[in-house]
């Protein structure tokens, strides 16, 4: 059941009449079901690792918190590392591992056939955090098995995050207070919000990029075109993603944080960190870079702690060299950054405008790794980005008819309204009113033709 | 004579949608929106493509994004 499905809708409505109707005490059962039957509808066999993660990490939990002495915290906190660690090892790491020392030996690995469990690194980084804050003292434990269950598989969040702490969202669970008249009118502004990003913006952008990434030998101006158009396209999917699970959540009175903040107005590489998928840079920022030394130990220590968080967040992305690349190409350049002392500066003119073109034309080739197949597919349109350049036959790779190119390029003019929507601000009735007729719109082009297009991070 | 007043009604509303966002009057508004639910019966009717009348829709989203801005504190 896929956010950008009417189905989806069908069910959140449902949930949220439903929870609305019942007692206080049992909304936590309610959400629990509802949250276990979405992710069945994913793949039921699998939900059986959710319930397998939640239960290993609510029972060492547990144990860490009844344990007397450092050695026993530290060995239950071992166990649920490695059992969540264990877990991405097998189902999303093994055969790129298998085959990478199958390549170093000399020899070819035949992958095995491993179904890769929907979100599964977003839920294990959560049930991770959740064991470290407990081993840290940060919070207590949960004794409530339920209310532990509801924290890790609560549906908005569970399948492409924002990856929430604790401390933050089990208190709400618990509470299970009724959405207020504003909480509502958020929810739906984010929902609405998100649904546009999603099918009207990464949608209608897909099927160009695809284009320009299947073929043998793309002009350069196109694969030129194509990039600026995935840059587009991930940040509306993944944010389009995070909205309609911020909304979703609203609407059952719980707030969720914030995962995106405009990251291409962003003036600095580090400041686009700060800005793009904010759970997961808080969490490699709280359990890798600091742990590690973060900015206090040197400037070694840091530049040590910088490249193994982008080097892991690479490897979080996707089981393949490409993604390691595309987060070590990042490292490389925060570290620059870090190296050069350069900084965001404020305010409009020439020199605050010089940063910002110099961060998007390096942020914009690390696009290629990740959506690139391979290394040498990523060689390749790389080398063509620096052939001639033949602007008509560019545009035509790209497929993007008159009315389409002006549907994307009016649907782009509304990212500055789409930005106020999710900061919660007040918009007129009529900006709602045709918001929902663009998404509605946008459902049928897809009926009608191109199919749908899953979630980018859904495969992560 | 359909396709006359498909037309018609686009350009109609355009011009309410873009009067109520410059005079902030919520029935104008209103009145531009029904005009659009006016012109995409019209193209329905005509059996044109999603994506022509995905286009007005955004024009006329703009428009009521001009209107936020302008009432933004």
């Amino acid at each position: 059941m896929s956010f950008d499905s009417p189905f989806y809708l069908l069910f959140l409505a449902a949930i949220v009449l439903v929870h609305r109707l019942c007692p206080v005490k049992i909304r936590w059962a309610l959400l629990l079901a509802g949250s276990l039957f979405f992710y069945a509808c994913w793949s039921a066999p699998l939900t059986l690792v959710i319930v397998g993660v939640i239960l290993l990490t609510w029972g060492c939990g547990l144990l860490i918190a009844g344990s007397k002495t450092r050695v026993r915290k530290r060995l239950w906190m071992a166990a649920a590392m490695a059992g969540c660690a264990g877990l991405l090892l097998w189902f999303k790491y093994f055969n790129f591992l298998a085959d990478t020392f199958a390549r170093i030996a000399g020899g070819a690995w035949e992958p095995l056939d491993i179904l890769l469990p929907v979100g599964c690194s977003f839920y294990t980084f959560q049930a991770a955090s959740y064991v470290l804050d407990v081993y840290r003292g940060r919070i207590a434990a949960e004794r409530h098995p339920g209310h532990y269950a509801l924290y890790i598989a609560f549906f908005p969040q569970l399948v492409a995050g924002p990856i929430e702490r604790a401390e933050a969202l089990l208190p709400q669970l618990k509470a299970a207070k009724t959405a207020s008249r504003e909480d509502a009118r958020k929810g739906l502004a984010l929902v609405l919000s998100g649904l546009f990003r999603k099918l009207v913006i990464a949608d209608m952008a897909a099927p160009a990029v695809d284009r320009v990434f299947a073929a043998v030998c793309p002009d350069g101006s196109a694969v030129f075109l194509a990039l600026v158009l995935f840059a587009f396209q991930i940040y509306c999917d993944f944010a389009g993603y995070s909205e309609i699970a911020q909304g979703s959540a609203y609407l059952l009175g719980i707030r969720l944080r914030r995962n995106f903040d405009r990251p291409y107005l962003a003036r600095t590489v580090r400041g686009f960190w700060r800005r793009w998928h904010m759970s997961l840079t808080a969490w490699f920022t709280d359990y890798v870079y600091i742990p590690l030394g973060g900015s206090r130990r040197g400037m070694g220590r840091q530049v040590f702690a910088t490249m193994a968080v982008f080097f892991l967040s690479g490897l979080w992305h996707g089981a393949d060299w490409t993604f390691v690349l595309w987060g070590l190409w990042h490292g490389v350049l925060c570290v620059l950054e870090i190296l050069l002392r350069r900084r965001e500066r404020s305010g409009r003119g020439i020199l605050p405008l010089g940063q910002w073109a110099l961060t998007a034309v390096l942020i914009l080739p690390s696009w290629l790794l990740f959506r690139a197949a391979n290394l040498g597919q990523v060689s390749m349109l790389f080398g063509r980005l620096f052939s001639a350049w033949d602007p008509l036959a560019g545009l035509s790779l790209l497929g993007l008819g008159g009315v389409r190119a002006a549907c994307l390029a009016a649907a782009l003019l509304q990212l500055p309204l789409l930005d106020r929507l999710s900061r919660g601000r007040r918009v007129p009735d009529m900006v709602y009113f045709f918001l929902a007729a663009c998404i509605v719109l946008a459902w049928l082009i897809r009926a009608a033709g191109q199919g749908a297009n899953a979630f980018i991070y859904f495969q992560f | 004579m359909l396709t006359a007043a498909a037309i018609a009604l686009g350009i109609l509303a355009l011009a309410l949608e873009t009067l109520g966002a410059w005079k902030r009057s919520s029935r104008l508004s209103w009145l531009g929106g029904l005009c659009f639910i006016a012109f995409m019966a019209c193209m329905l009717l005509l059996d044109r493509p999603w994506e022509q009348m995905l286009l007005p829709a955004l024009v006329l989203l703009g428009v009521s994004g001009w209107r936020a801005r302008r009432e933004a504190p």
